[in-house]
């Protein structure tokens, strides 16, 4: 099917409506209330273009004298989110419609005569469709001189998000997607005309688990995160594309960052994945990225250097048998990582790598998986390296029974998640390599602070096999050249400015990648390892595991690969 | 000529106690839907299709063509009678639930019977007590003779009909927006397409009718549609209710044929202007349509035609009589004021732009307003109309449009010269000008 939009005729596929076809080729269509994983609402007007379709006579499509069909254009403006497009259809958007750039001039007029213009004072300024779409098809002032109306400011919808009523322009994203996509319906619009606003039902907060999407889908700065709220303007930040760990699901994300500390975490579209959404859990999961984080080595409770800490963790390991030894791989750390360790850990002869499960509830209609590790899929391909891990259970019996004398733990913590405290002192060591002060890494006796999943690149396999990467939104105190390439970086960072996260020493942990201390480690222990870099070390996982065979760090992107048990790999979105 | 000399009275006629079934029976009730159910479905469509009925809700939509859109087959469909009657000047659906609630039933049964409906719901405003009373009593009459509910006469055709109090918004009456009342939502309108003979009530397909076009339906199967076509405008045929109202000496709802000359309703039926006074203003169908000058009411019938000739349409037949007395400025800010009240506030043009047409005709009524008010109210206007999902901003956007233009000299008055002109205008390049 052949459909004009401003004059360029575009050959056409399925259904979509104009406002898709037009996303699609390229053509802008403002709009405000449609979005595409929600209902059509067509309530904002913003999207209103001429359409027309060819004038059908006896004898099929009239022609005129120049033997182009005949246009019957519709008697009045349509709504192109809720058009769908039909054979020989031609569209006029604001590029070539006098009456359409004079629609949207009106609609943005009408919009912003009851709109508090607190752009200088509100979070959503720098990414706020109403101020671009204002900037770009607006009017260039406002013939409204009376009052605006008033409406409930600072109004507390749930416990993390916050309201200001008269902000918002009524497009009922914030309602359609609690109905539609959270199941949740906990919001409407109460009143009526321009004192419409919305509202939770009476007694009933918005608390459902995917209740901060809102935020996002909110296209002015009506509804906002009671956790970033005022802490940064958005193009203070940077903004670095990489995955949410809180679950098996791993949702797309966007980590936002100034000073080296992570202000908010928001989805990033990935229709294989999480669509447009992720869960408030994940969401806030930021926070111990920020916090509680282990910084600089620790023996026995002093600080040591990095250099007396490799030599530390050679003479604790080289302290016990191999065999004596057990190793707790993570769920929680990279395919990298996790790779790194059992093939250090199987030269020195190590037999006993443990494995523990995490699994909480059960998976949700949605998002939310049972299973709160991001990577169990990558351990159960290391298996094959591995061999068979034990269960948490079998290593808490055999230190019972004297046949574990030494204990390392990979970014994991046993002793929080069933291991007794009193096993302790039958281990002659303990050392955990940790990104958060956990239980284990508070009795471990050689503590190796961990580069945390926002520092570091490394990948994670979904509960539906498909494997992506993240990538560093923080910079290490000691700086990593492999990993700095792929830190995100905000405009200011560019020019260097006072928030520039490699100026300030606040927000810096003192961490390494694991598989870094590991080989720092290599030489003094007499096993032959060579780790110089994420990518290198998937590279050698990836020779070693069938389906990991085609996949590499590019093909990987910021999309991920679908992995398929033949071995074949595809990109899931191009 | 029409008029109203030996016009006989068939929805609201002179018989006392019409709303009792046995009355009903005795003056020819049912006999409609007895022809009706010897017919074939199709039969009764174009029955009511050759009568030339068009809706008396406001639109005017040809009644029968509305039916034919059902789809045929055995999905689950829905009639919705809209009782609603918020239109402001229009107050004829009442009379028919207070003196004649069995015609009404009769023509939904009717109606439902040719779109093969199961289910038919009279949304009537919640105000409506006394009605709702009334018409209840009847239908349970009705359902106790059979008329109503499982195998109606005999002939294996069921039908519920049930009667839902409206929750009290002047938009509940836009027919799509009823649907979600009825249905519990909030009464946003709905965009159109999908249709609602497409995806109506709980998504199956539905027919909106008006209270009066159902009871017209009755008629039409009662009398035959050769009858009924002859009766009033050639185009715009049969009985209406007139709901004359404001300075006439007789304000009541008339019945009569339609394409009645605007004169003789206001002069000889609603007996002329209160005390003598001379005419000022006409609003001839609810208070959406356009208002009408002393000199066009003289060339004014009542019928779509004849009133698109003098620039209105004839709306709900609901008939605003003015006199020479009435500030039209007060009364277009009273109605301003309405629609802003009303809007439901889904779509941006019509939420902001009626209550800014509220506060600039508020100017004129304070006597502060500019010519550059004068200006905007009508670029407003060009903003909101045919811009919006439902016919509300239209509504509010005419009267506005039309009351400021044809009486442009009552609003002049009460300008004041825009002395401080410097200090900010309208000349904004942007904005779209009519
Ligand atoms: C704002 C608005 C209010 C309306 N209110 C009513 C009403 O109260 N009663 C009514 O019958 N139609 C009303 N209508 C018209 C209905 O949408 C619809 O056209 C009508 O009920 C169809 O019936 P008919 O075809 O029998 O005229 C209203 C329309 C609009 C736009
Ligand atoms: S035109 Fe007005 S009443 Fe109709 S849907 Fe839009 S806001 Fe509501």
């Amino acid at each position: 099917m052949k459909v004009t939009i401003d004059n360029i005729e575009h050959e056409v596929n399925g259904k979509p409506t104009i406002l898709e076809l037009a996303s699609k080729v390229g053509v802008e269509i403002p709009h405000f209330c449609y979005h595409p994983g929600l209902s059509i609402s067509g309530n904002c007007r913003m999207c209103l273009v001429e359409a027309g379709t060819p004038k059908m006579g006896p004898n099929g499509v009239e022609l005129d004298a120049d033997g182009k069909p005949v246009i019957m254009w519709g008697p009045k403006p349509t709504t192109s989110c809720s058009t769908p497009v039909s054979e020989g259809m031609v569209v006029k958007t604001g590029k070539t419609s006098k009456v359409i750039e004079d629609a949207q001039k009106g609609v943005l007029e009408f919009i912003l005569i009851n709109h508090p213009l607190d752009c200088p004072i509100c979070d959503q300024a720098g990414e706020c469709p109403l101020q671009e779409n204002t900037f770009k098809f607006g009017p260039e002032g406002s013939r409204f001189e009376f009052e605006k109306n008033h409406k409930p400011k600072r109004v507390e919808l749930g416990p993390n998000v916050m309201f200001d009523a008269e902000r918002c322009i009524n497009c009922t994203r914030c309602v359609r997607f609690s109905d539609e996509v959270a199941k949740a319906p906990q919001l409407t619009v109460i009143q009526r005309g321009d004192h419409n606003y919305i509202a939770t039902f009476p007694g009933i907060e918005l608390d459902n688990p995917y209740a901060m999407n809102v935020i996002d889908i909110c296209p002015v700065g009506a509804l906002t995160s009671k956790h970033f709220r005022f802490k940064s303007r958005v193009w203070e930040m940077s903004e670095t594309d990489t995955i949410c760990t809180g679950c098996a699901n791993g949702c797309n994300v966007k980590m936002w960052v100034k000073n080296n500390e992570i202000l908010r975490q928001t989805p990033r579209e990935n229709q294989a994945v999480n669509q447009w959404w992720m869960c408030d859990e994940g969401r806030l999961g930021f926070k111990s990225l920020n916090e509680n984080r282990v910084s600089g080595p620790r023996f026995k409770g002093s600080e040591l250097s990095w250099e007396a800490a490799s030599s530390q963790l050679a003479d604790s390991l080289k302290s016990v048998q191999a065999s004596e030894l057990a190793v707790v791989v993570s769920p929680f750390a990279t395919l990298e990582d996790n790779y790194a360790s059992i093939k250090f850990f199987k030269k020195l002869g190590v037999k006993t790598f443990v494995r523990y499960q995490h699994v909480k509830g059960q998976d949700d209609h949605l998002l939310i998986k049972a299973d709160k590790t991001p990577n169990q899929a990558a351990l159960d391909l290391l298996e094959g390296i591995a061999g068979k891990f034990t269960t948490g259970e079998k290593l808490a019996a055999a230190i019972e029974s004297g046949s574990i004398k030494g204990l390392v733990v990979i970014e994991e913590n046993p002793f929080g998640n069933g291991l007794s405290d009193s096993l302790k002192s039958k281990l002659s060591i303990l050392v955990s390599f940790s990104t958060n002060w956990d239980e284990t890494a508070k009795l471990a006796d050689l503590v190796i602070p961990a580069a945390s999943v926002a520092e570091t690149i490394g990948t994670f396999i979904n509960a539906k096999g498909i494997i992506q990467k993240v990538r560093p939104a923080k910079v290490l105190k000691l700086q990593n050249r492999s990993l700095m390439r792929e830190t995100g970086l905000s405009r200011w960072d560019k020019h260097a400015w006072k928030y520039d996260k490699w100026a300030q020493p606040t927000h810096v942990t003192d961490a390494k990648p694991t598989w870094e201390v590991l080989e720092s480690a290599a030489s003094a222990v007499g096993v032959e390892v060579s780790f110089k870099s994420p990518e290198q070390i998937f590279s050698k996982a990836a020779s070693e595991i069938a389906v990991l065979k085609d996949v590499t760090y590019e093909k990987i992107g910021t999309a991920g690969v679908q992995l398929t048990s033949s071995a074949k790999t595809e990109a899931v979105l191009s | 000529m029409i008029s109203l000399a030996g016009y006989e009275k068939v929805i609201l006629p002179d018989i006392p106690n019409l709303n009792q079934i046995a009355v009903y029976e005795k003056h020819g009730g049912y006999e409609g839907l007895k022809k009706a159910v010897s017919l074939s479905q199709d039969d009764v469509i174009n029955e009511v299709k050759k009568s030339g009925l068009r809706g008396r809700g406001g639109a005017g939509f040809p009644t029968g063509l509305k039916w034919s859109f059902m789809p045929k087959g055995d999905k689950v469909r829905y009639l919705a009678c809209n009782g609603d009657e918020g239109e402001p000047g229009t107050f004829k659906d009442r009379q028919i639930f207070e003196f004649n609630p069995h015609l009404f039933i009769e023509g939904t049964l009717i109606a439902c019977y040719a779109m093969g409906i199961k289910t038919a719901y009279v949304y009537i405003r919640g105000e409506y007590v006394k009605w709702i009373n009334i018409l209840q009593a009847s239908l349970d009459e009705a359902y106790a003779k059979g008329y109503v509910g499982q195998n109606i006469l005999g002939k294996g055709f069921n039908t519920d009909i049930v009667i839902h109090r409206g929750a009290g918004a002047y938009i509940c009456g836009e027919e799509s927006s009823l649907m979600n009342s009825l249905e519990g939502k909030r009464p946003y309108p709905r965009i159109k397409p999908p249709f609602p003979a497409q995806v109506g009530l709980w998504g199956q397909p539905t027919t909106i009718n008006n209270i009066e076009t159902l009871a017209n339906a009755a008629v039409i199967l009662r009398k035959g549609a050769d009858w009924y076509s002859k009766i009033g405008a050639e185009k715009h045929p049969g009985p209406v209710l007139y709901g004359i109202s404001g300075h006439v000496n007789k304000p009541g709802v008339y019945e009569g044929p339609t394409g009645m000359s605007l004169k003789e309703l206001i002069y000889d039926v609603a007996g002329g202007i209160k005390n003598g006074k001379k005419l000022k203003a006409v609003i001839p169908g609810g208070s959406s349509t356009p208002i009408l000058t002393p000199e066009s009411v003289e060339k004014a019938t009542m019928d779509a035609d004849g009133l698109r000739a003098v620039g209105t349409s004839m709306g709900t037949a609901g008939i605003i009589v003015m006199d020479e007395d009435t500030d039209l400025v007060e009364a277009l800010h009273i109605l301003s004021k309405f629609y802003h009240h009303e809007s439901c506030g889904q779509c941006t043009p019509c939420r902001e732009g009626t209550g800014w047409l509220e506060k600039i005709v508020g100017k004129f009524a304070a006597g502060t307003a500019t010519q550059q008010d004068y200006d905007l109210l009508l670029k407003i206007c060009a903003n909101m109309e045919g811009r919006t999902v439902c016919a509300l901003a239209d509504a509010a956007a005419w009267p506005v449009r039309n009351t400021i233009t044809r009486f442009k000299e009552e609003f002049e008055a009460r300008m004041i010269e825009n002395k401080n002109k410097a200090g900010w205008d309208y000349s904004m390049k942007a904005v779209s000008g009519v």
